[in-house]
This record gives structure tokens, C-alpha cells and sequence, in this order.
């Protein structure tokens, strides 16, 4: 039985006290099937001592999320009207990317194996949760359907191993592998505003999800030397920061934060 | 007929352009009708998105009130700090759901919605109302839409969602907790776009209005005399959408028919809806019935008591009734009337009482005048068949014994020496006429008459007798059949157009003496242009009867000219003809008179005087002594 490392941990509700932040990663964590590492754990070896970075991520106020600064572009006929909220500060009327989904920290480094359980992905509210996910090859991945409505989900290249648009009623899942590393962009015929992507990265070791404000942190790291990278839209944002993770101490922190953007935009 | 043909002509190129101006008329209309119709779609197109557009923002104004209620603030702000949605107070969550419900229900008519969620800054449904399939899952969340977004973002505004085949008009503003500060949370609230929703549409646009999604027509709103079927859409209408450039690119189509029935068509307008559903193939469809005319019959079937009052019955039936009677006069004036003149002519004839044995072409017009012809024509062939010489009159036999004086023309010489003359009697009657008829003087056949130079080689005698035939005293039928005819370059020829002028009662008295008709013919004067007028001649011919007795000294050749020119003149100015009138013809005819009136009465000259005579020109010749 092959073993696997992959971990991945996504969101962490932004406003969260900082003491509880840890056990809402492993929470989200476990719920999401991803750092389900006792299930692909042999039961026979020893596990390796993992341990958990912590870090931050800078200038996520810079990305910007694409589906909706393109909705509100007048020209795209996504509403009839549009105004602001005078009593709304002007910085928040920026449509910048959702962290907690739309922008994975991955560590990035050797031994990354795929689970042999799927990772889950939510479809729901117009979105996949999360948004973007970096994998390595041959991770699975389960969209199962939130909605009490259908979604049809489906990539662009179903040629090549793409995953073909097919209904998923209300609950339903579909199970897929990509084909094999790179960017893979998800849509659904039903509905416009969801757009995501999977990115397969044979370096994937495992990868965390900020919060609002910035804050990550990746668990379950064997010991080794890893270049944790943020992205966004499928692709890798800003520059990597290094690590060399010990065994010890359990929660090591990122001795600088990553900057994920320094170009401004938005509204 | 000619007048009649033309009238008929007329009246069926007046059909024609009637038919014409009617199928005409039918293009127009329905050109008309339907470039009206693109209008009338075109606008109720737009009163729709505009309808939308305000409905929406009337709608998001709705949502201030929920917006500011303090325990949705405190719940969705409490939520925020909350990692999964069943830490949320629940109490709170609950709450919020009355007050959504509260909310929803003091909706007015017409401005309802079906659903309202309440949402935190992450997207997640802390609460909702009428919404509830689904809406348990710790998952559950409205985030990803850009309506929520946006209002997630400090954004006021509307979308449309295509949800499970169904339109949901959505509007969302955002919840605040602190002023300058970023947003808490964000109401949504949703309105099924059905059947009510686009009746009331309907009765505040005047439009028939269909909505569509995944090619199927969903809700309709119509006015009450519009058939709602009409605006049924299928696959193929909304896969043809996919080519109009105008429908991809501007939301909108140009005017199209839709369904093409019998008497009607439907036009149609297609949009799409702005929001989500513009990428969702969702919209809307405004339609128009449109009535056709297939053809000129069809304006009975669409007509009105209107449309029929405003015919103008009255002038249309003058002018049936003008039409009818012009065609009637000019029928009356050239079938009815020639023919009942002929008839009359023709059963005159017939009377065994009546003199009458011979037609007077000249009296009738057209086809008659040829049919008195070959009706005298035939009766001389009967006549003659039965042995009775129908030939040329004498002129005694025509006028009855003449006067001893000279007083009279002397283009009618019945010149009794010459009776006996062998010369005369071929054309001299066999049978004695006991009293002067209505003379019919034969007219031969051209080909047997005898050319001018065997005229002017006979015998006076029978020279005569050809005067005596020409100028016999009925001038006209004979006269006018000849003139009809092409005549012979003959002596006939000549004295049947002078035959015309003469008025036996206007001759005088004719001396039995032989006219010298086959003395020479002075040579014909150089034919000379008319020197005057009528009115011209007629002065002159005056000045000649007041004073000069004849030209004194005036030269005969001259005089004749004049003569000639005023006769000419005069026959013009009475609308006779005068191709075959020409000099030579009548001078030659005047020299013979003129020879036979000097034989008669011994006189020295011939007077000859032109002068009008029922409407026609007759000469007058005197002897002078």
C-alpha cells in the first residue's frame, strides 16, 4: 500500500480567535478528506514525525477575484444597476480574492504522493471550496454537490483527460483525476460564476489556506527542506519563501511573510 | 365605334390600374403594418428591460429596512467569528429567520419576493426564509454569485439567476455594522419570475411578454386578447438566437417573425436578461400579432364597421354610375343612333311607297357609309340582272324639264341634241323616268372607264354624256361613295369631285344646244400656289358680283384659277375634302361647261361663281352675253 503524504488544509474562518485557529484547521481539514492522515497511514509503519508551519501571506488586498471584477465590468450585462454603499469604506469595495478559498499556500518539495482518498471539493453558492487546489499527480478529487439544484461541472481539454460536463443533481459527487500535471480550469454550464482550478504539481507535498487576514498554516510536513508558494487562478502568485521544517518543534512559523501581490487594483 | 372602343379601352385600363393599385395597396399595408408592428416591438422591448430595471432597484430599496434591523447586524456579526455555522447562536439565527419571514410578508403585491437569505462576510446562509430545500448543509453558502459579492463588498444591485430551469430576479445590499467599515454580512431576496410576475409586467408595459430559460418558455404575461401560445418558444428558436449578431452582441434582436399563420403573423423581439442569465441563454420575449393581407379580397375579412364607413360609397358609385353612362352615350352615338338611321334609311328604301330606290352613303358615318355603298352597289346588280338599266341619270331625268333661259350651272347639261347622238347614249337612261328621281348615277368600274385621253378623244356627244352622268344633280351618294373610293384619273373623276358643287335648281336655263366639250383643252395654266383664302376669294367673288361683270378684261385663265382657289378654299372652310380636287381636273371640267353653255345660248362667255350650298361649295355658272 503506497503511502501518502499530501495534506491540504483549507480555510480558516477569518475572524477567528487565535487560539482556536489550529483545531479549525485540523477540523476544516478532516472534513475536507484532505489531511485524513490516518486514512492513508500505514497501519504497519510508523508514521514519519510531520510537523505544522505557520506563516502569513502579504498583499492578497492586490488579487483581485477574476469572475467577479468581470462581472462588474457594465460591458459583461451582469446587472441592471449597480451602486455603492456611501457608508461602506472605499477599501472594501474591492473585489479582491476570497483568501480562505481562492489562494492555497502549497509546500512545495520531494516525496510528494497523491492520497488514495479523494480530496473533496464543495460545489456550492456559485463557487468551488475551495477555489483552487494544488495537488500532485494522481490525486483524486470528489465535487460533490451543496446546492439543492443541479451543477454541471466540467474543463475545457475533455479531450485529454479533462473532466467532461455531466449533471450532478442535488448531493450528488463525481469523482476525477487529472490527467496528469498542470493547470486545469473548472466551469459549470449552470452557472457562470463558478470558476476554479486544479492545479497537479509533482511537488505538492501539502498546502494550507489563509484566512482574511492573511494568516496560514500547513500541517503535517515530514522533515525536509520546502518552498512554500501561494496561488491564484490556477497559477503560481508571488515569489516562493523557503523552509527547512524539523521534526521538532511540532508548529514551526514562517520566519517571513509571503507576498502573494504588490500590484494594486480592484475598484 | 371608335369613341366606344376607346372607352372600353379605357375602362379596362382603369380595371387594370384598380387591380394594380390593389395588390398595390396590399404590399403597402402590410409593409406598413409591419414596420409599424417592429416599432411597436422594438419599444415594448425596452419598456420591459427598463420595467426590469426599475423593478429591481425597487426592490433593493425594499431591503434597507432589513438591512438596518440591529439583530440581523449582531447575528451575521456574530457569525463572522464563528468557524462552522452550527456555532452560531441559534437563537439568533432563528430570530433572524422571523425577521425575514416578518419582512417578506409586509411585501406589498406585485413587489413580493420568494425568498431572502441573510448571509455573513463569508457567504454562508446564517438564515433565510422560503428557501429551505438544502439550506441545512453546513455548506450551504451564496458567496460565489457576484451579486453577493459585490454586496459582501459594500455593493448594491441585482442579478438573475437561472436556478433548476427557473428565473430568479435577485437583489443585494450589504449589512453594515459601523460606519467607513467593511460590510457584516449581505441580504439577498429573490423573486420567481412566473406567471404573475410577468402578468404585471404585462399590464404595466401593455406588452405580451414571454420569459425563457434552457430554451423553454417558462412564464408568460400578455394583454387579455392576446393568445399567450403565440409566444411559445422552442429549441430551434433559441438555438437560432446563437446567429444573430444583434441578440449576441446587444441583447437584443431586431424585429423577426416568429410564426407565420393564416390572416396573422407573429413578431417577436427577443432579449436577454442582464445578470447571470444573460450567459444562461435566459430572457425575454416580446410579441406582436400582427395582421396580414394575403390579398386585395382579404380587406373584407379585416374591415370594420369602421374601416367600411370610411369608404367614400357615394363617389365610388357616381363614378360606376359615370363610367356606365359615358359608355352608354358613346354607344348610343355610334352603334344606336347610326344604326337606327340606317335602319330607317334602309326601310325607306324598301317602301314600295316611298321614292327612295337608292342610299345616301354621305349621310351616314363609318362602316354604314360603306354598307349604303355596297347596298346600292347591290341593288344596280339585281337591277341590272333583271334587265333594268339602274345606269347614270341624265340630268333631265334627275330635274324634269329645263328651263329655256340660260340660268343655271353648267356642270348639269342635259343636252337633248346630243339624245340622239350615238356619243351619248351609253350614258344615257334607256327607260324614260317619268319624273326626276333621286338620281343614283352609277359609277363603273375603274378599270372599264375610259382613260382622260380616250375621254378627250370621243365625240362631244359622248363627252357630254360623261358631264351629264358626273354632273348629275344628286351630288351625294354617288359622289361620296367615288370620293370613298380611290378614283380613276379619268374625266369621271374630275367631274365627281366638281359633281359635288353643282345645285341643279341653282342652274339656269340651258340652251339644247350640243356643248363643245370635245372642242380642245386649252393647256392648264402653270400650277400656281393658292394666292388667298377663303375669306380672300369670297371678297373678291363679291367685288366680281357688285361691279365686273365677269373680268372685263380680265383673263379667263386667271379667272378660273381664282374661281378654282376659292372653290378649294371654300370646301376646306366647310371641312370638305380636297385631295382629288385639282386644277387641271377642274379647269378641264369648266372649259367643257363653259364650251357647251356658248354652243347652247350663243353667248360670248361663262361666268362662274362659287357659293355655298347646304353646307357644301357649289359653283354657279352664267352665261354672258
Amino acid at each position: 500500500m503506497a503511502e501518502s503524504n499530501w495534506r491540504h488544509a483549507p480555510s480558516v474562518p477569518a475572524a477567528a480567535p487565535p487560539q482556536r485557529r489550529r483545531s479549525l484547521v485540523c477540523l476544516t481539514a478532516v472534513t475536507l478528506g484532505v489531511a485524513a492522515a490516518g486514512g492513508f497511514a500505514s497501519a504497519q509503519e510508523e508514521p514519519p514525525p510531520t510537523a505544522a508551519v505557520k506563516g502569513e501571506v502579504q498583499g492578497g488586498e492586490f488579487l483581485l477575484n477574476p469572475v467577479w471584477n468581470e462581472a462588474r465590468d457594465p460591458n459583461n450585462h451582469r446587472y441592471t444597476f449597480r451602486t455603492p454603499s456611501v457608508t461602506v469604506s472605499q477599501k472594501a469595495k474591492t473585489l479582491t480574492a476570497f483568501l480562505p478559498k481562492e489562494v492555497p499556500v502549497v509546500a512545495l518539495g520531494e516525496g510528494a504522493k497523491a492520497s488514495e482518498i479523494a480530496i473533496e471539493v464543495q460545489v456550492s453558492g456559485g463557487r468551488t471550496t475551495p477555489v483552487t487546489i494544488v495537488v500532485p499527480p494522481g490525486q483524486s478529487l470528489q465535487f460533490v454537490n451543496r446546492d439543492p439544484f443541479p451543477h454541471a461541472l466540467y474543463t475545457s481539454d475533455t479531450d485529454k483527460g479533462g473532466l467532461p460536463a455531466q449533471p450532478m443533481t442535488k448531493g450528488a459527487s463525481r469523482t476525477w483525476t487529472p490527467p496528469g500535471p498542470g493547470a486545469y480550469e473548472l466551469r459549470d454550464e449552470l452557472f457562470p460564476s463558478v470558476r476554479s482550478w486544479v492545479v497537479v504539481d509533482a511537488r505538492a507535498v501539502a498546502s494550507g489556506y489563509p484566512d482574511l487576514s492573511g494568516s496560514f498554516q500547513i500541517d503535517g510536513l515530514p522533515e525536509g527542506a520546502y518552498a512554500l508558494q501561494a496561488y491564484f487562478n490556477g497559477a503560481p502568485s508571488g515569489s516562493p519563501v523557503t523552509i527547512d521544517v524539523r521534526p521538532f518543534p511540532a508548529l514551526q512559523t514562517l520566519g517571513a511573510p509571503i507576498v502573494v501581490a504588490t500590484k494594486e487594483g480592484g475598484d | 365605334m371608335i369613341l366606344s372602343r376607346f372607352w372600353y379601352a379605357v375602362l379596362g385600363a382603369a380595371l387594370a390600374f384598380a387591380a394594380f393599385l390593389l395588390f398595390l395597396s396590399t404590399s403597402v399595408a402590410n409593409r406598413n403594418a409591419q414596420r409599424t408592428a417592429d416599432q411597436l416591438l422594438t419599444a415594448a422591448s425596452r419598456s420591459v428591460g427598463w420595467y426590469l430595471a426599475d423593478d429591481a432597484r425597487t426592490r433593493a430599496t425594499a431591503l434597507i429596512p432589513l438591512s438596518l434591523d440591529p439583530d440581523l447586524r449582531k447575528t451575521l456579526a456574530a457569525a463572522n467569528g464563528q468557524a462552522r455555522m452550527k456555532d452560531v447562536d441559534a437563537g439568533g439565527r432563528a430570530k433572524v429567520k422571523a425577521k425575514l419571514a416578518r419582512w417578506r410578508e409586509k411585501r406589498p403585491s406585485g413587489k413580493s419576493f420568494d425568498a431572502v437569505w441573510a448571509v455573513d462576510r463569508f457567504g454562508r446562509v446564517v438564515a433565510n426564509d422560503n428557501f429551505e430545500r438544502g439550506t441545512d448543509s453546513e455548506y450551504f453558502e451564496l458567496g460565489g454569485y457576484s451579486v453577493v459579492a459585490d454586496a459582501l463588498h459594500g455593493w448594491i444591485r441585482d442579478d438573475a439567476w437561472v436556478l433548476d430551469g427557473r428565473i430568479y430576479k435577485v437583489v443585494a445590499r450589504p449589512v453594515e455594522n459601523a460606519v467607513n467599515s467593511t460590510p457584516v454580512g449581505a441580504v439577498i431576496a429573490a423573486k420567481i419570475v412566473d406567471d404573475a410576475f410577468v402578468q404585471s409586467i404585462s399590464d404595466s408595459t401593455g406588452a405580451a411578454v414571454a420569459f425563457f430559460a434552457n430554451a423553454t418558455r417558462i412564464a408568460t404575461g400578455a394583454p387579455p386578447d392576446f393568445n399567450r401560445v403565440a409566444l411559445e418558444v422552442n429549441a430551434s428558436d433559441i438555438e437560432a438566437l446563437s446567429a444573430d449578431e444583434d441578440y449576441q452582441s446587444k441583447g437584443r434582436t431586431a424585429p423577426l417573425v416568429l410564426r407565420r399563420n393564416s390572416g396573422f403573423d407573429t413578431s417577436v423581439v427577443f432579449a436577454r436578461m442582464r445578470g447571470e442569465a444573460w450567459d444562461l441563454g435566459a430572457g425575454f420575449v416580446v410579441g406582436h400579432r400582427q395582421a396580414t393581407v394575403s390579398g386585395p379580397l382579404e380587406y373584407q375579412r379585416l374591415a370594420n364597421d369602421a374601416d367600411k364607413a370610411a369608404v367614400p360609397t357615394l363617389f365610388i358609385v357616381l363614378a360606376a354610375i359615370g363610367a356606365v353612362l359615358v359608355g352608354l352615350l358613346l354607344s348610343l352615338l355610334e352603334h344606336t343612333a347610326p344604326l337606327a338611321k340606317f335602319r330607317r334609311a334602309i326601310h325607306d328604301l324598301a317602301d314600295k311607297r316611298s321614292d327612295t330606290d337608292v342610299l345616301k352613303p354621305s349621310v351616314f358615318r363609318g362602316t354604314f357609309r360603306g354598307i349604303a355603298s355596297n347596298v346600292n352597289d347591290a341593288l344596280d346588280k339585281v337591277a341590272a340582272q333583271a334587265g333594268v338599266d339602274r345606269g347614270p341619270a341624265d340630268l333631265e331625268s334627275v330635274l324634269g324639264p329645263l328651263p329655256a333661259q340660260p340660268q343655271m350651272s353648267a356642270f348639269a347639261v342635259p343636252d337633248g341634241s346630243a339624245a340622239g347622238t350615238p356619243e351619248a347614249s351609253p350614258s344615257k337612261p334607256k327607260a324614260p323616268v317619268p319624273k326626276p328621281r333621286a338620281s343614283r348615277p352609277r359609277r363603273r368600274p375603274a378599270p372599264e372607264r375610259p382613260s382622260r385621253d380616250e375621254t378627250a378623244g370621243k365625240a362631244p356627244a359622248a363627252a357630254a354624256s360623261e358631264d351629264q352622268e358626273v354632273t348629275s344633280t344628286d351630288r351625294s351618294p354617288t359622289a361620296d361613295r367615288a370620293a370613298e373610293e380611290e378614283p380613276a384619273p379619268d374625266t369621271e373623276q374630275v367631274s365627281t369631285g366638281l359633281s359635288e358643287l353643282v345645285d341643279p335648281e341653282e342652274l339656269g336655263a340651258v340652251s339644247d344646244a350640243k356643248p363643245s366639250s370635245a372642242s380642245p383643252r386649252p393647256p392648264p395654266a402653270a400650277p400656281s400656289r393658292p394666292e388667298a383664302p377663303a375669306k380672300k376669294a369670297n371678297r373678291d367673288r363679291e367685288n366680281d358680283a357688285d361691279g365686273d361683270d365677269g373680268g372685263g378684261g380680265e383673263d379667263e385663265e386667271r379667272e378660273w384659277r381664282r374661281v378654282y382657289e376659292e372653290f378649294r378654299a371654300l370646301k376646306e372652310q366647310l371641312g370638305e375634302s380636297t385631295k382629288k380636287l385639282t386644277y387641271e381636273k377642274f379647269r378641264g371640267t369648266l372649259q367643257r361647261n363653259k364650251e357647251a353653255l356658248i354652243a347652247r345660248h350663243q353667248c360670248q362667255r361663262v361666268k362662274f361663281r362659287v357659293y355655298e350650298k347646304q353646307g357644301r361649295a357649289a359653283l354657279k355658272a352664267s352665261p354672258v352675253k
